[in-house]
Parts: C-alpha cells; sequence; structure tokens
C-alpha cells in the first residue's frame, strides 16, 4: 500500500476491502457466548439446590467462555490477531503471569481471612517460665 | 463510518445509563436484615451488605418484637405503597406489626461488608473508563464531520481510539465474569 512508505507508524497492512464482514461475524459469536453465559449464569440463580460441583463446573464453563471472548476481542478488534507470530507471543506469553498471581491473590486472601477469624485478642504470648530449682539461688545472665 | 461512530456513543450512554439506574436502586433499595437481634431496613452501600444467608421465620419474627418504631415505619413502607408515610409514623408499634407480614419480608443476615467496596469500586472505575471513552468519541466524530482525518489521508487516530474503547470492553468482560456471574 503506498500509504505505508509515507508514514512510517503504520506498521501493518489494512485491507480496506476486506470490508466489516469479519467484525460483523465476530459480533454474532460474541453475542452468542454472551448469551450462553447469561443463561449458565440465571441457571445458578434460579434452580435453587443445586450440587456443588455442578456450582463449580458451571463457573469453569463460565470462565472458559469468558476467555473465548477475549481472544476474539483482541485478536479481531484490537487487531493482535493481525500482526506477526513474534509480536504476538511477545504480548500473549508476559500475560501468563496472570496465572500466578491470581493463584497468589486468591490464596494469601483466603489464609488472611482463616487467620482473622481465628484470631484471639486474649491470648498472652509467654517465653518458657525458668526452671524453679529449690535451694537454688545462683543468678545467672548479666550482673550476676 | 460517522453512523457507526454516533451508534457506539449511543451505546456508551446507553451502558452508563443502565450502571447509574443499578446504583440508584441498589443503595437506596429497601430490605430487611436481621443484625443484632432486630430488623433493619437497608440497601447495598459500601457500609453494609444486605445479602446475607435467609433468616427463619421464626428468628425473623421473634426479632420483629425487639424492632423499634422508626424501623417498622420502614418495614411497613416496602410492600405497602398506598397509606402515606406521616400516616404511617402516626401508628402505634403494634398497629405496624400487625401489618407486616414476616415471610414475605424475606429477611436475610448482612452479607460480607468488603463486598461494597469492591463492587463500587471497581464498577466506578470501569464506568469512568467508559464515560472517557464516549468523550473520546465524541471527539472523533467531530473531527470526521470536519474531514481532518481526510485531509490527513490516514485514520491512525480513530484506529488508536477503537483500540481504547476494545480495551475497555475487553475489561468488561472481566468484570461482568467476576461481579454478575460467578
Amino acid at each position: 500500500m503506498e500509504h505505508n512508505t509515507q508514514f512510517a507508524e503504520v506498521t501493518h497492512h489494512h485491507e480496506p476491502a476486506e470490508g466489516t464482514g469479519r467484525i460483523w461475524k465476530t459480533f454474532w459469536i460474541l453475542l452468542i457466548i454472551t448469551i450462553i453465559e447469561l443463561s449458565l449464569g440465571l441457571t445458578m440463580y434460579l434452580v435453587p439446590e443445586m450440587p456443588s460441583w455442578l456450582h463449580l463446573f458451571i463457573k469453569g464453563v463460565i470462565c472458559i467462555l469468558s476467555l473465548a471472548k477475549a481472544f476474539y476481542i483482541v485478536s479481531i478488534f484490537m487487531h493482535l490477531g493481525d500482526e506477526i507470530r513474534n509480536m504476538i507471543m511477545t504480548i500473549v506469553v508476559p500475560l501468563m503471569l496472570f496465572v500466578w498471581f491470581i493463584g497468589a491473590f486468591l490464596w494469601d486472601g483466603s489464609s488472611y481471612r482463616t487467620m482473622r477469624n481465628r484470631y484471639d485478642k486474649y491470648k498472652e504470648e509467654r517465653t518458657m517460665p525458668r526452671p524453679e530449682q529449690a535451694g537454688d539461688t545462683t543468678q545467672h545472665g548479666f550482673g550476676g | 463510518m460517522i453512523k457507526w461512530l454516533a451508534w457506539t456513543i449511543v451505546g456508551g450512554f446507553a451502558f452508563l445509563g443502565c450502571q447509574a439506574w443499578e446504583w440508584t436502586h441498589l443503595i437506596t433499595g429497601a430490605h430487611a436484615v436481621l443484625s443484632n437481634g432486630q430488623l433493619d431496613v437497608i440497601g447495598q452501600t459500601t457500609h453494609v451488605n444486605p445479602w446475607g444467608q435467609h433468616v427463619s421465620l421464626a428468628a425473623a419474627t421473634d426479632a420483629l418484637q425487639h424492632t423499634p418504631h422508626d424501623v417498622l415505619v420502614k418495614l411497613v413502607g416496602i410492600h405497602n405503597h398506598e397509606v402515606p408515610h406521616e400516616q404511617l409514623a402516626a401508628m402505634t408499634d403494634q398497629q405496624l406489626r400487625g401489618m407486616i407480614d414476616v415471610a414475605e419480608l424475606h429477611v436475610r443476615e448482612t452479607g460480607p461488608v468488603a463486598f461494597g467496596g469492591f463492587f463500587y469500586g471497581i464498577t466506578g472505575f470501569h464506568g469512568f473508563h467508559v464515560f472517557s471513552g464516549v468523550c473520546i468519541n465524541i471527539v472523533m466524530l467531530i473531527m470526521t464531520t470536519n474531514n481532518v482525518f481526510e485531509r490527513r489521508g490516514h485514520y491512525l487516530m480513530i484506529e488508536k481510539a477503537g483500540l481504547y474503547w476494545h480495551f475497555v470492553d475487553l475489561v468488561w468482560v472481566f468484570v461482568f465474569l467476576c461481579f454478575y456471574l460467578i
């Protein structure tokens, strides 16, 4: 494209002829995923007694669907999918740190909550009492 | 292009309108809760959370006997909109208690206090980002109608504004996941 020789900032090719078809297709995919997510969420809300494993399973499915939505938004709407492979990896691989820190935050939060629930403000910290020995008047330590 | 930018701005305002509506209902909403052995009427704020465990009918009926006058007036007011507030306030406690159907109140305990702070903090920040996105889109709309980009020869500015808008969109996917779905 002649624009690209003219403007150094343009780092990838845009094909205007490609049109808006791809965007609309993505829009419908996102809409369908959102409707599925909402219906799953409402199922959890409206069905009163549900076994907890099923609850957890539905939440897991919703999380995966959300990640799929994130993939479509970043790849199509934010054009990351049009970049070269190395650029994509540079952006995506550091995001793996999220796995670590979401895990770390959850662990830390749960530990704090448990400690706070068990906190006893009347508990006194004590050192080990000095063993008493009959007739022993010897003073130990400094100034003896 | 002008048409779709305009629709995006309309959509942004629609989001902000829904959020304002939701917040108003959460903050001013009246929900019966059991705290300190008596009933109270509260909404969702950063200090209190009315969404705890359901309270048994017996416990709620017992707590009703210890509930002070002003709260009784509020409790009646939740379901009864015909009698004006002044008239309710003039009634005796016994009369007010007679007007309350405890089962209908769906009394709960108070829930975790931290919820309000997280909810309003995070959705509020998101709403602020949407608002700034709408402002940016309005600027883009004005620049487009003035043919600024046509004269410049490229639409990079629109690309950048779009990138911001979709970033805010992406954040909402996760905010929605955490607060509304799970």
